[in-house]
């Protein structure tokens, strides 16, 4: 009894001198104290995908449907061999190769094809042929600014190189 | 100047506002949540929150972040549940036999990879003595060279969905 | 906790009067030093010793006595519900104390967690598709009775060449003090799978600024997640952002197992990974070569998630945090691990290194 008064009036006066802003927290050493886990509340979301496929997952937000604008099966990433998210454009009847003759981008279509009859047509000059083609692929690196810049000289261009 | 109770105290404490000047709030909730309640007070009329209109308190924070903090540190957590005699031998028969249900599973799919595995062994065996081309066959389908370089093609690496889609599997896809 | 209840039961049950006497002898197994001093004689120890506690006599007025039917059905009103309740106690006091608390599987635990709610696809597909797919591909055949050549072991003991070699701990291997984990062949019982999935990320304005960024950290992470996050300590310090290992909270961590891991990998994989802009892949040498596999986020790229997506007017657009996401799988080798998570639909780019 004498041995355990001054134990417990310490303890008395501990707990009034913390303050009552904060929670008691310690634990003491033989005894774990057992929390209450604490779990998000979770909902069940249905995800509809790009191409009409479903699924339900446990998700924290409260949104019951949620309809995906890119996954992966409209991504390139994922699908490298479709043909549909290739940027390739296939060109079956023509109509975009004639719009492109009548319209816009004939200039970039004629200089590359004449490039390719400078090579072909003279193979024995071979440093000429071999400057033309490096000239030729410039043209086509920056046929816009040379169509700009070069629209008189089109006469003289031609002369020069062959 | 009533004081707050411990409980709201500790939660204006984790949330840095300062209690010592506003010890007239009701409570910390109803503040809160409050916001774009009916207008009960002459207060109501202007959108600054109280708080963050008095010059002299410190509290100059987000109101994002404090409701980030409201519900982080929020102490409440449901009581363990509480079953009595029936209802608890109730949870517990089914719990068992869940966990019996799918042990088997699990042993049912397990035994259907051995199985697999087995099968497969066997026909490697079959290519490798009872081919009659000296094993050559069984040397080549043995070479692994590509296996951890392409990896699986993701084409095919889907995971599965609930519902199908609208093209369905392209069953003619194949490895380029 | 069980076989004590009757006997806890039937002393109560007992007449007030009656319990002491009885008590030393019959029920209580434990002795106190309080005991001893006052009240018991040295005699009374000495035939404690002698008696088995399965042998004790009660006095036949205590068992003629003891009814618990009768007297239940005596009652005229029930008792209140918590009698007929168990609770659980709050403190795990160790296997030798007298209350212990009941496993958590236990609906009454205070740490039951409620089962699975749904079949994850993840787990679906894996037990579907990828888990024979992947015994096939790494299958290696082994004719009957083939033994394989023994290895050289990996700790190497020393020559004997000086004395003080001699009780000395094996050296560790050549090249490198790193004892890899051993790759067993994968046959039908260690195919990989998916683990557990850890978030972590490091916010160091926490440590410069406030405690606010990481509270957002948590928050996000948190949604994302739907596990409640632990905080972390800086180990390191680091000296322009004032960092000091141990004092400055910096970090912030969920670690998702079972269903929610399942379901933040499906997640992840369908609809955020398309989602990043100029994004080729995991990189191939990414891992720690023991089969955990590791990538970032960056901050914008948190918004991504349909969670953050949905309400991202509640968190501060500078106060989001990257993370890092790495996925532990049961593989021991990299490549192993990369070859799963190819089969769930994760991209590779790059030299794959292990």
């Amino acid at each position: 009894m004498s041995l355990s008064t001054p134990l417990r009036r310490s303890a008395a006066t501990t707990a009034r001198v913390q303050t009552s802003t904060t929670f008691i927290c310690s634990q003491c050493r033989h005894a774990t104290l057992l929390r209450r886990p604490k779990r998000p509340y979770q909902f069940t979301q249905l995800i509809t995908m790009t191409d009409g496929s479903t699924f339900t997952h446990r998700t924290s937000s409260p949104v019951p449907v949620y309809r995906s604008t890119r996954d992966t099966r409209n991504t390139l990433l994922w699908n490298p061999t479709s043909s549909k998210l290739k940027s390739v454009e296939d060109d079956e009847a023509g109509r975009l190769a004639a719009f492109r003759a009548k319209f816009g981008r004939s200039w970039d279509v004629n200089t590359v094809v004449e490039g390719e009859d400078a090579k072909t047509d003279q193979p024995a000059k071979s440093k000429e042929a071999a400057a033309a083609e490096a000239a030729a692929a410039e043209e086509e690196d920056d046929n816009l600014l040379d169509l700009i810049s070069s629209f008189g000289q089109e006469e003289q261009q031609p002369g020069k190189k062959n | 100047m009533r004081p707050l109770s411990p409980v709201l105290a500790s939660l204006a404490n984790v949330f840095r506002i300062p209690i010592t000047r506003a010890p007239v709030r009701p409570t910390l909730t109803n503040e809160i949540l409050s916001s774009t309640s009916t207008p009960t007070s002459p207060r109501s009329f202007s959108t600054t929150s109280a708080l963050s209109k008095r010059k002299e308190s410190g509290y100059r924070g987000d109101r994002r972040i404090l409701l980030i903090r409201y519900f982080l540190h929020h102490p409440l957590t449901p009581r363990p549940l509480r079953f009595s005699r029936t209802r608890f031998l109730r949870h517990w028969t089914i719990h068992r036999a869940w966990n019996l249900y799918q042990a088997n599973q699990r042993r049912a799919h397990e035994l259907e990879l051995q199985r697999q595995w087995q099968s497969m062994q066997a026909a490697c065996e079959e290519l490798r003595t009872g081919a009659g081309d000296g094993g050559k066959l069984f040397r080549k389908s043995m070479i692994k060279t590509g296996v951890f370089r392409d990896l699986v093609p993701i084409e095919y690496a889907r995971l599965q969905t609930e519902g199908p889609a609208r093209e369905g599997w392209n069953f003619e896809w194949k490895r380029d | 906790m069980a076989a004590s209840e009757p006997s806890r039961y039937l002393a109560r049950s007992l007449p007030r009067a009656l319990v002491p006497s009885s008590r030393h002898q019959a029920f209580c197994w434990r002795r106190n030093v309080s005991d001893q001093a006052s009240s018991r004689a040295p005699s009374a120890a000495l035939s404690d010793l002698e008696s088995t506690s399965l042998s004790t006599s009660l006095p036949d007025d205590v068992v003629k006595t003891f009814k618990p039917l009768e007297r239940a059905r005596a009652r005229k009103t029930q008792l209140p519900r918590s009698r007929y309740q168990f609770r659980s106690p709050k403190y795990d006091r160790g296997p030798l104390h007298p209350h212990r608390p009941p496993p958590p599987s236990d609906p009454s635990s205070r740490v039951f967690v409620p089962g699975p709610f749904s079949l994850p696809r993840v787990e679906q597909t894996w037990q579907s598709t990828v888990a024979s797919d992947i015994l096939t591909l790494l299958y290696v055949h082994n004719p009957p009775g083939f033994k394989p050549p023994p290895k050289a072991p990996r700790l190497r003991t020393w020559d004997e060449s000086s004395p003080y070699h001699k009780n000395r701990p094996l050296r560790g291997p050549r090249g490198g003090d790193v004892l890899r984990l051993l790759r067993k062949p994968i046959t039908f019982n260690n195919i990989p799978k998916i683990e557990r999935i850890t978030l972590h990320s490091y916010v160091k304005k926490a440590a410069t600024e406030n405690s606010s960024w990481l509270h957002v950290a948590g928050m996000a992470l948190q949604a994302i997640s739907n596990v409640k996050v632990e905080t972390f300590k800086s180990k390191t310090s680091v000296a322009q952002w004032h960092i000091a290992p141990g004092r400055d909270t910096v970090a912030v961590k969920a670690e998702l197992r079972g269903e929610n891991m399942q379901h933040f990998f499906g997640k992840l994989v369908d609809l955020v990974m398309p989602k990043l802009k100029d994004w080729q892949g995991v990189k191939g040498s990414s891992g720690d070569s023991s089969g955990n596999i590791t990538f970032g986020l960056e901050p914008e790229e948190m918004a991504l998630f349909p969670e953050i997506e949905v309400n991202y007017d509640m968190y501060p657009p500078k106060m989001i945090p990257g993370c890092h996401i790495t996925i532990h799988t049961s593989a021991a080798t990299d490549k192993d691990a990369r070859l799963l998570l190819s089969a769930m639909g994760v991209p590779f780019y790059g030299k794959m290194v292990n």
